[in-house]
């Protein structure tokens, strides 16, 4: 009687409490069994399946709307997940990335089969189910089957282009440095488990504090390396510098639509992973000195990670003769750009400021936010011209676009100085709030780690611009480089020859249907709306850090 | 409604961007309406500016005029906040009247036409609000805008290494911004708005001057605060002064990127004065930063080397606009920002900023005397002549030694500001006629010029007047600002005084010397000599505006500048001579 009761009570409130909460991931679950199943019937299977998808991800949106504002720290399925506005911000994030990436696909087809189609659209689905399902992790269990979850669907997403001869060593790469990633991380997760016995994190950073001052010098060692561990497994996804190598590859062989989930979902969920597992320690009235040590050596970790990670990022970007390569550098250098404000979050915890925390979560948070557009109008660009013409090398695609599409070549130059992060564009807002971050940081902890990263992050802005620049003179300056047309174009464009100023320029197939120029210019002028009104996000974003703490 | 300051005010910066979109809808084909229309923007801007000013600028007022300010970015206090006083007055008309100018002489450009003329007009909006921003970070902001037309409009239109030099320019001037941007952050976040309201006669009219030990209270009405921030304050001090609900309310900082609070708060307490890193308090780095930021752009020796390369391959009135507005850019940002905000960093860094004003003369003009190049020859000039404007900023003499009197430096900051004038004026002429010779001629090489006297005498004529009004000939503008600064530079140290007034001499040699080698001699013999016709009535036009300005600044200086800008300039450096006496007071630095 007694166990019925509880079973019962169990029951009334995963209904009542748990599922109500936990409606976006339910309505991708439905949308992903939707898309497969409507492709055994006849009339229904005509509809395209990223149409659907574009669907769910809008439905799935909404849904996360409603609790960008209000949401309260609630925990569900016992402990396991956890929902409050973070969560929401960030299933509402990655439902837009979803939404666009869904219009990007369908105006841009990669692939030609039917079947194919409603492929990636289940991959993509179950892998933003995972990153849902990695920003509201509570549990070391949900971490390793959350980034799993992720991953798997990645893996099968980059190996989509097998036409391709590069693209199998790319996904062979993603894939088994991504299994070894996986299993450094799995090994960190369980020595974490068996040193505090507990695998609920918040228990587990009480456990910590309990614990932590009597630990023997042994277990000390197995701490950090499990930290490590956990880190690795991490930083993979980020692809911060020493983990880097499968971006490259990857970025180059899968197409573009993949690249843009990579680059904010994949890479926006481990951040908030991270932010996940540092924020339990942020119990401010339980004496934060004892973990001061862990904080610091996390801190230092982080630092040294992200400080390499966007030089190297923003050097390697330099040596780049392929479009796709080069945006993959750069979104590892912007990946160590946002390690930062971890540092000061860590710091924030330190002295117990919680507006500090507040200030580097939602410093993160828009940067996210404006990046994802910034990244959207970059790589519809590439899917655009280098995967339909099979042919990344930027000269080819690049030279002499203003003359071509000046429409579309000014929406890239103005993604691209946005990329830089000169006002008046969006990219500024998001650099001057990690900047604003870390000067916060410093003059509340009076710590020099954070000048010097402030120098850094400076020094990075000037190197980062030789790059960026070298992509907007050969959009603006150089002419148009004569190659014999590939066709293999969905709305055929006739070659012509146009004489412009003093340019006779012979077309190179740059393939734009009028959707994909809507999709570009929509990003480009997004990056002078976005500064304008940049307010209303980052109260957003504010909101969604408050509920954190 | 129309008359209330914001819509003034926002009408003379957005007015030439919303020109920009009007040439926007002009098809390309039709040159001579983008032309006329691009041309009766930067002429109705310039003529709005002018009648604003003579309907509403009070000369005899200190604090700020027509100020207006709206919350743009609530969360981080950034305001949408601009005003005029007597230090950005006359750099706006200067903008008026450089970028009308500037675009009578674009009549040769016919390389899409249409793109030059939209990012000329943004040009413009930008430098407008650059002027007119009270905010620091719309200030900023402005600052970057300025930037990318810039970039491109010497990389497409410029000369053969035209993506060099702008990619150079973008560089140094990104590199500074980035500087500017780490010192704006520091200072905004260690700001605390709450402590100036205590000390100002913030809701309390009654509070005297013989309470507030003598000196005048702070004035908290000419700090141009927002509404909504006084809101936030009066609900703080209020629960501090009743302290009953103080649980209630967070006693959180108010931190603010107004430019006059930021002054007020660097000035009257000792939030900026933490130390920060190496002894150097933050007031000594943010000054640090700022300058560098500032003299990037000025630009002075070491930093200036983007200077003559942008110079060279700018087209003529891209090279007029930069060396008449773009460098009078860092001088502003040095007098408006550096100074009030920092002054305690100003005092410990003085040697180092007059140091470098002396080095920029001296480099500047050796380096002149050794060009062959006309073009680079003049944009030498300017590096030397914005020394004295390093100069007249810097040389603080307002201490205990002279009694705190602040005489002397007032003159050498309006020495500098008419520096930055007549320069502006000037040295926009001198690039305009290298251009005329340029078109004419198709090479610069000072070795092969000679003799232009006999072929176009009138030319020649207005040359020579605006040659020596860049190498101060009493009676034309360049005179009045050099001679101030000198005078002003004694009063700081002698020695100073005597090099600068020895690059005086180093002036007279170049230009003296490239006035011979072009004009004088044989008649000219050299490459496409044919080609040398007489001025057209476009040109002469500009080239006889020239010449009546430079005239008219050079002999009424008084009645055309100082009368508008003295009242605001007396009131900073009397403001910053009262912070060294307070300063002193701290230190126990011995009254003489």
């Amino acid at each position: 009687m007694n166990l019925f009761t509880t079973i019962l009570r169990f029951l009334q409130t995963t209904k009542e409490i748990d599922l109500p909460l936990f409606y976006p991931e339910v309505c991708l679950v439905v949308g992903l069994v939707g898309i497969l199943f409507f492709q055994l019937f006849r009339y229904v299977k005509e509809i395209s399946p990223f149409l659907l998808m574009a669907g769910v991800f809008f439905i799935a949106g909404l849904f996360s709307c409603f609790g960008l504002e209000t949401q309260h720290r609630t925990e569900i399925f016992s402990g396991l997940l956890v929902v409050d506005s973070f969560t929401c911000f960030f299933r509402f994030l990655f439902s837009l990335t979803g939404f666009f990436l869904s219009l990007l696909l369908y105006l841009n087809n990669p692939v030609s089969s039917k079947s194919a189609e409603a492929d990636i659209a289940v991959l993509l689905l179950g892998a933003t189910l995972g990153t849902f399902l990695m920003v509201s992790t509570n549990h070391l269990l949900m971490i390793f089957l959350s980034i799993e979850m992720a991953s798997i669907p990645s893996y099968l997403l980059v190996s989509l282009r097998r036409s391709q001869k590069r693209t199998s060593e790319g996904s062979l790469k993603y894939a088994v440095y991504g299994a070894v990633a996986s299993g450094i991380l799995l090994y960190g997760l369980s020595l974490l488990f068996g040193l505090f016995k507990t695998a609920h994190l918040p228990t587990m950073a009480n456990e910590i504090i309990r614990l932590f001052p009597a630990m023997e010098q042994a277990e000390i060692m197995l701490f950090s390396i499990a930290g490590l561990m956990v880190i690795v497994g991490l930083a993979f996804k980020v692809s911060a510098f020493p983990f880097h190598f499968w971006c490259p590859d990857v970025f180059e062989s899968a197409s573009s639509e993949v690249n843009l989930f990579l680059s904010i979902s994949s890479k926006g969920a481990a951040l908030a992973l991270f932010i996940r597992l540092i924020a339990p320690f942020g119990i401010f009235e339980t004496s934060p000195e004892i973990l001061n040590q862990i904080r610091y050596f996390l801190s230092v970790v982080l630092a040294v990670l992200g400080v390499l990670t966007v030089t190297f990022g923003n050097l390697a970007a330099y040596g780049q003769t392929s479009l796709k390569r080069l945006m993959a550098y750069s979104t590892i250098a912007h990946a160590g750009l946002l390690l930062l404000p971890l540092i000061v979050l860590l710091t924030a915890l330190d002295i117990s400021s919680k507006e500090l925390a507040v200030g580097a979560v939602s410093s993160l948070l828009i940067y996210l936010g404006i990046y994802l557009f910034l990244n959207l109008g970059m790589f519809a660009f590439t899917a655009a011209v280098c995967d339909n013409n099979e042919s990344a090398n930027i000269h080819d695609n690049l030279s002499g676009l203003i003359y071509r599409q000046p429409t579309i070549a000014i929406s890239i130059v103005l993604i691209l100085f946005g990329l830089i992060g000169i006002p008046p564009l969006s990219g500024f807002v998001a650099k001057f709030a990690i900047f604003a971050a870390l000067t916060s940081g410093y003059l509340a902890s009076g710590n020099i780690l954070f000048l010097f990263l402030l120098l850094v992050g400076g020094i990075n802005t000037v190197i980062s611009l030789g790059y960026y620049l070298y992509l907007i003179k050969i959009i603006v300056w150089t002419p148009s480089t004569t190659r014999p047309t590939v066709t293999h174009t969905l709305t055929p464009a006739t070659p012509q020859t146009e004489t412009i100023g003093t340019y006779s320029t012979q077309q190179y197939h740059s393939n734009f249907s009028r959707g994909l120029t809507a999709l570009v210019t929509l990003c480009g002028s997004s990056t002078l709306i976005l500064f304008l009104f940049w307010d209303t996000i980052y109260t957003v974003c504010l909101r969604a850090a408050h509920s954190l703490f | 409604m129309f008359t209330e300051p914001i819509y003034l005010l926002s009408f003379i910066v957005f007015f030439p961007a919303l020109g920009a979109l009007t040439v926007l809808a002009i098809p390309k084909q039709n040159t001579k309406a983008l032309r006329f229309t691009t041309l009766g923007v930067t002429v109705a801007s310039l003529g709005s500016l002018i009648s604003l000013l003579v309907a509403y600028y009070d000369p005899e007022m200190a604090t700020l005029q027509i100020p207006f300010s709206v919350g743009w970015i609530p969360s981080f206090n950034i305001h949408y906040q601009m005003g005029l006083d007597g230090i950005n007055l006359f750099l706006l008309v200067l903008t008026g009247v450089i970028g009308f100018f500037g675009f009578i002489a674009s009549w040769t450009i016919t390389k899409y036409l249409k793109g030059y003329c939209i990012l000329y007009l943004l040009l413009l909006s930008g430098l407008y609000g650059l002027f007119l921003a009270h905010d620091f970070f719309l200030f900023y902001v402005f600052w970057e805008i300025t930037l990318l037309p810039m970039y491109f409009l010497i990389g497409v239109w410029g000369g053969p290494r035209k993506e060099y030099a702008a990619f150079k320019f973008f560089l140094f001037t990104l590199a500074g911004s980035v500087c500017i941007l780490l010192a704006m952050l520091m200072l905004y976040f260690a700001s605390d708005i709450r402590e100036i309201a205590k000390l100002s006669d913030f809701d309390q009219p009654e509070k005297t001057i013989a309470e507030n030990q003598g000196t005048p209270p702070l004035e908290w009405k000419s700090l141009n605060i927002d509404p909504q921030i006084e809101k936030k304050i009066r609900a703080q001090l209020s629960v501090s002064n009743e302290g009953t609900q103080a649980t209630q309310i967070s006693d959180t900082p108010i931190h603010t990127f107004n430019l006059f609070a930021l002054a007020a708060i660097g000035q009257h307490t000792t939030q900026f004065s933490q130390p920060l890193l190496w002894g150097i308090s933050l007031q000594g780095w943010a000054f640090l930063l700022l300058f560098v930021g500032f003299a990037i752009k000025l630009p002075v020796v070491p930093l200036h080397t983007w200077l003559p390369d942008a110079h060279v391959e700018a087209p003529t009135p891209i090279s007029m606009i930069l060396a008449g507005i773009l460098l009078k850019m860092g001088g502003y940002g040095i007098l408006r920002v550096c100074y009030p905000i920092c002054p305690e960093g100003a005092l410990f860094w003085a040697w180092l900023v007059c140091g470098i004003g002396i080095l920029s003369m001296f480099y500047g003009a050796l380096a002149a005397l050794a060009q062959t190049d006309f073009k680079r020859l003049v944009a030498y000039s300017s590096v030397s002549h914005m020394g004295y404007v390093v100069l007249g900023l810097g040389v603080w003499s307002a201490t205990a030694e002279y009694n705190y009197n602040t005489e002397y430096w007032e003159m050498g900051i309006q020495g500098a500001l008419f520096q930055m004038l007549a320069h502006g004026i000037s040295s926009a002429g001198m690039f305009f006629l290298v251009g005329i010779v340029y078109d004419r001629v198709k090479h610069r090489d000072l070795d092969k010029f000679g003799g232009l006297f006999g072929k176009m005498p009138r030319f020649t004529a207005c040359s020579i007047v605006i040659f020596f009004a860049g190498m101060g000939l009493p009676g034309l503008c360049g005179f009045i600002g050099e001679v101030l600064v000198v005078l002003a530079t004694w009063r700081y140290s002698i020695t100073l005084a005597v090099a600068a007034a020895f690059v005086v001499i180093l002036t007279a040699g170049y230009i003296l010397w490239t006035i011979q080698r072009v004009y004088l001699g044989p008649l000219y013999k050299g490459p496409n000599a044919d080609a040398l016709i007489p001025l057209n009535r476009r040109e002469s036009f500009l080239c006889y505006s020239f010449v009546v300005l430079v005239i008219i600044m050079g002999v009424f200086p008084h009645q055309t500048v100082f009368r508008y800008t003295e009242k605001t300039i007396q009131r900073q450096t009397d403001e910053l001579g009262r912070w060294n006496y307070r300063w002193d007071q701290l230190q126990k630095v011995p009254l003489k």
